[in-house]
């Protein structure tokens, strides 16, 4: 009986034929722009939400203060959020580009590739030496949640003495 | 603009510190082995010190709260301090050392028949010592009207003296040196009752320790015209350095008033401190009293600062925005739109070599060799295999082409 034919792994008509003529990266160009936009809504619906909120006492919302610190960190949660996708997605493409540059170690290569995950991959040196460009975004990834952290902080409470206009 | 408070107040019962009449041994005085008198205890003294050289209350916690108020009102001792004409200012009798009296800029008459009419201080109210001012503090059963304040827990006392009968100094000073015996004993002493007895003797002692803190003068010395002082005056903040400078203040006598109501205040330090049980105290000098405070509260309002927010958002998405247009520009040069997933990393690494390189280590974690790690591999086409792109040893791989996906891939379908 004769032997099915073995398929290899880069001949396979159906794969190649989802390369086309449209240029494969829109939908990713189209993700980057929309989590952009909503960053943006988010950073605009919580400054619009705590502008409401200055100068009124406490109990004439109709919200408790749980509440209110509640939906500010929401705010602040899906804006950052949203951006740490953005900037890790830019660093899938960097990572693939940088790596057809020049030769790296595979220990290098696991580093970067888990770099997002594991700040201790910092460590290797190679990586820093060579690739910081992919170590900038990396950073750029783990600080950008410290919005999250700092931002509900615009809105504070204060005692009855202040000047009204 | 205006300034809108909406604070609310509450009016509620409350404990309030306050000193009692001092009709008893209260620690203030300390009585030898033949209860004789012997000098104020050492706790007394330590509290008239620190009054003295801090020149303020000892404050007390709040009973009410942080912010709240509470009037109250107590019998003590207080001085009346006025000046007196240059006409009829009798010859004071300068405690310490001899020193010319032309040239006194300030001294106490403590001794002789003067100092039975209360303390008697002369000062130079203007540097020179040829203008001295007299004046005469004599001492008083007083009623203390204070109006308490905590504002965010910071003390303020307010207070409102009426004066009620002078002291006799003359019988407190007996009472003092009484033994003390008869001040114990109902009628002990001429039938007068122990209770005032003891009001005159803590008044006494009280007026002694304040007497002892301005005792003394500041001089000028005849000889090298240096400023000489023998006198607790300096380690007040009423007065500067005396070496230095003399400088009395402008309201002199009243400063001594308050000095004497600061005082009588700080004696509700003792209730959280009593007076130690090495002296015969009986009673205690300050006690909680019932009254009203009204309570203060600040409703809180919402503040928010736009600027806070958007530095940090601002600079976010301003970084961001620069990462995308560099992840939009990288994706085009690679064009693939790849990404880190378990298929995209399987398709990139079908290589015999790698297969070769990886027997043994199958599992992963440890069995990972150094060897294995230390390998150099570059992602690119691999030599000899047409439009084969995978991982690879160095030697084995040649450079991608710009956009080096798609014209492979759409070789591919050819």
């Amino acid at each position: 009986m004769k032997p099915a034919a073995q398929p290899t792994l880069s001949s396979t008509p159906r794969d190649d034929r989802n390369c086309g003529h449209i240029f494969p990266g829109w939908k990713s160009m189209g993700l980057w722009f929309s989590m952009l936009l909503i960053a943006v809504l988010a950073g605009i619906g919580q400054d619009r939400f705590y502008a409401y909120l200055h100068g009124r006492l406490t109990e004439e919302v109709s919200i408790s203060q749980a509440w209110v610190s509640r939906v500010g960190n929401t705010f602040a949660y899906l804006f950052k959020t949203v951006l740490v996708l953005a900037v890790g997605k830019a660093f899938c493409q960097a990572f693939w580009l940088s790596i057809r540059r020049d030769a790296l170690r595979l220990g290098t290569i696991s580093a970067i590739f888990n770099l997002l995950g594991n700040p201790l991959n910092v460590l290797d040196q190679e990586l820093r030496k060579k690739r910081f460009g992919l170590l900038t975004l990396a950073i750029i990834t783990w600080m950008i949640p410290l919005c999250a952290v700092f931002s509900p902080g615009a809105l504070t409470g204060c005692q009855d003495t202040a000047i009204h206009s | 603009m205006a300034v809108i408070s909406s604070a609310y107040t509450n009016i509620v019962p409350i404990q309030a510190p306050v000193i009692t009449e001092l009709y008893g041994d209260v620690g203030f005085i300390t009585f030898g082995p033949s209860q004789s008198y012997t000098g104020p205890s050492g706790q007394f003294i330590r509290f008239i010190w620190r009054l003295w050289t801090s020149g303020e209350i000892i404050p007390w916690p709040s009973p009410c709260g942080s912010n709240c108020s509470y009037s109250s009102i107590y019998i003590g001792p207080a001085y009346d301090c006025v000046n007196v004409v240059p006409s009829a200012v009798p010859n004071l009798t300068v405690t310490g050392p001899t020193m010319p009296p032309e040239t006194l800029f300030y001294s106490t008459s403590l001794e002789g028949n003067l100092s039975t009419e209360g303390l008697w201080v002369q000062y130079s109210s203007n540097g020179l010592y040829t203008n001295l001012t007299t004046f005469r503090c004599q001492l008083y059963n007083a009623t203390y009207d204070i109006a308490v304040q905590f504002i965010n827990n910071q003390l303020n006392v307010t207070t409102e003296l009426t004066y009620n009968e002078p002291v006799n100094l003359t019988m407190a000073s007996t009472y003092t040196l009484l033994p003390e015996e008869y001040l114990l004993n109902p009628g002990g002493f001429n039938g007068v009752n122990p209770n005032v007895a003891w009001i005159y003797a803590n008044y006494y002692q009280i007026h002694l320790m304040i007497s002892g803190l301005l005792e003394g003068f500041v001089a000028e010395n005849p000889v090298n015209g240096s400023i000489e002082y023998y006198t607790s005056l300096n380690l007040s903040p009423l007065v500067g350095d005396l070496s230095s400078e003399i400088s009395f203040p402008q309201n002199f006598p009243q400063k001594i008033v308050d000095f004497l109501t600061n005082v009588t205040l700080s004696m509700t330090y003792f209730l959280l401190h009593p007076i130690s049980a090495s002296t015969d105290a009986t009673k205690p000098p300050a006690l909680y009293v019932n009254t009203n405070a009204t309570i203060v509260t600040y409703p809180t309002r919402y503040a928010y600062s736009s600027s806070t927010l958007w530095a940090m958002y601002g600079a976010a998405i301003g970084s961001v925005a620069v990462i995308i247009a560099l992840g939009c520009y990288i994706l085009l040069k690679n064009g693939v739109d790849a990404d880190m997933s378990f298929s995209q990393v399987m398709v990139a690494t079908r290589n015999k070599s790698l297969d070769d390189l990886c027997v043994g280590a199958c599992l992963g974690g440890a069995n990972i060799s150094k060897d294995i790690r230390n390998t150099k591999l570059k992602y690119g086409e691999l030599r000899g295999q047409h439009h084969h792109v995978c991982f690879g040893k160095e030697e084995e791989i040649a450079s991608l082409r710009k956009r080096g996906h798609a014209e492979i891939s759409n070789v591919r379908t050819e």
